[in-house]
């Protein structure tokens, strides 16, 4: 008996997640038909049109992720909006799903995010990739060149310092991007953790690796970090990138916990 | 300067650079997997290497070395081609 249960919930999960596979691939080309429609908007208004594409995923990724919670797949939830900065910042995140950028970008009105090559050219996610202004994080120093200049413009920057989705039992080595863009742009750092209760789409699992019930996931959004408050030196240069590097790597190890997925 | 002049002078600057503990930065130490470089330490190693050396380095060739050695090896070979006087400029 309480197998059959068990199997019914799986397949409510595998169903509900499959389908949320499609709703967000429909979801993505529909978008490119708004995108259209940006696109008549006139090149002196790019900005404008960034920040309106930026705003449109940041309203659909709200209404995803109310799916997610209405069918019981998923239940996000973020705490400490408060410690958002007024003007500019660099949102980092640890990465322990695909799903977590979907509950940031539903958390922050308006941010362009640092993304893998493969999303820029993605099928589903260029247009929406291209017309929000997001960064491919292939090459580093035009990806420091471009967040420097976004954040100058008055919009966070999303950028995840592993790199890539979290390990299954502990972070990845922060790469430094975040470091120099703080250091070059003089924008504060604000920290966010993410916890799930249950591991799903981590690196390297298949959609249909799910647990048999729904979902928490958390979005803790720590106080800003300032460089020149926590480095003695916070000049332009590679000793103070992994100086900086490595506080937040230590932050992150603190507050991260793996295989039961609780927080410290 | 023979290379291995060049090499405790290349050891050096990235010693000072990078504040990076002498102990690890030996000939065959990889850049990446060891001494932790990124794509902005690389360029910032070429900006003290040519303040050092007055030379032209090219970022693509820098980028491509693999180990401490293969950047001596590849700076040697610049600075015979590029007929740099042999006595590096003295920064401190």
């Amino acid at each position: 008996m309480g197998k059959t249960i068990r199997l019914i919930s799986y397949l409510r999960m595998a169903v509900g997640t499959g389908s949320a596979f499609a709703i967000f691939g429909a979801g993505g080309l529909c978008l490119n038909i708004l995108i259209l429609l940006l696109e008549l908007i006139p090149a002196e208004f790019a900005e404008k049109r960034e920040h309106m594409m930026q705003k449109i995923v940041h309203y659909a990724f709200r209404a995803f992720y109310l799916y997610l919670k209405v069918f019981r797949l998923i239940d996000g939830k973020a705490k400490g909006q408060e410690n958002l900065a007024s003007g500019a910042y660099i949102f980092v995140a640890n990465h322990p799903t695909l799903l977590d950028i979907v509950l940031i970008l539903a958390t922050l009105p308006k941010a362009v995010c640092v993304v893998k090559p493969e999303i820029m050219d993605s099928v589903y996610m260029r247009g929406v990739a291209r017309t929000a202004a997001y960064i491919s994080n292939e090459d580093g120093e035009q990806l420091i060149a471009a967040c420097v200049e976004k954040l100058k413009q008055g919009t966070p920057v999303v950028i995840f310092p592993e790199g890539t989705r979290s390990l299954a039992n502990g972070l990845a080595d922060f790469k430094r991007s975040a470091a120099w863009i703080a250091l070059k742009s003089g924008f504060p750092v604000v920290p966010a953790v993410l916890s799930i209760s249950a591991p799903i789409l981590m690196k390297d699992w298949k959609w249909y690796q799910l647990p048999p019930h729904s979902i928490e996931m958390l979005l803790e959004i720590h106080e800003p970090l300032y460089v020149e408050h926590v480095l003695e030196n916070s000049n332009y240069d590679p000793v103070s990138a992994r100086k900086f590097t490595t506080i937040l790597q230590q932050f992150y190890e603190k507050k991260v916990i793996f295989n039961d997925n609780k927080r410290k | 300067m023979n290379k291995e002049e060049l090499l405790q002078k290349v050891e050096d600057v990235i010693v000072d650079t990078f504040e990076i503990d002498r102990a690890i930065v030996k000939p065959e130490a990889d850049l990446v997997a060891d001494l932790d470089f990124d794509s902005l330490d690389a360029i910032e190693l070429i900006l003290q290497l040519e303040e050092q050396y007055d030379a032209k380095i090219s970022a693509e060739k820098l980028k491509s070395s693999k180990t401490v050695q293969d950047v001596v090896d590849y700076l040697y070979e610049l600075l015979v081609e590029q007929n740099v006087p042999e006595t590096a400029e003295e920064t401190s």
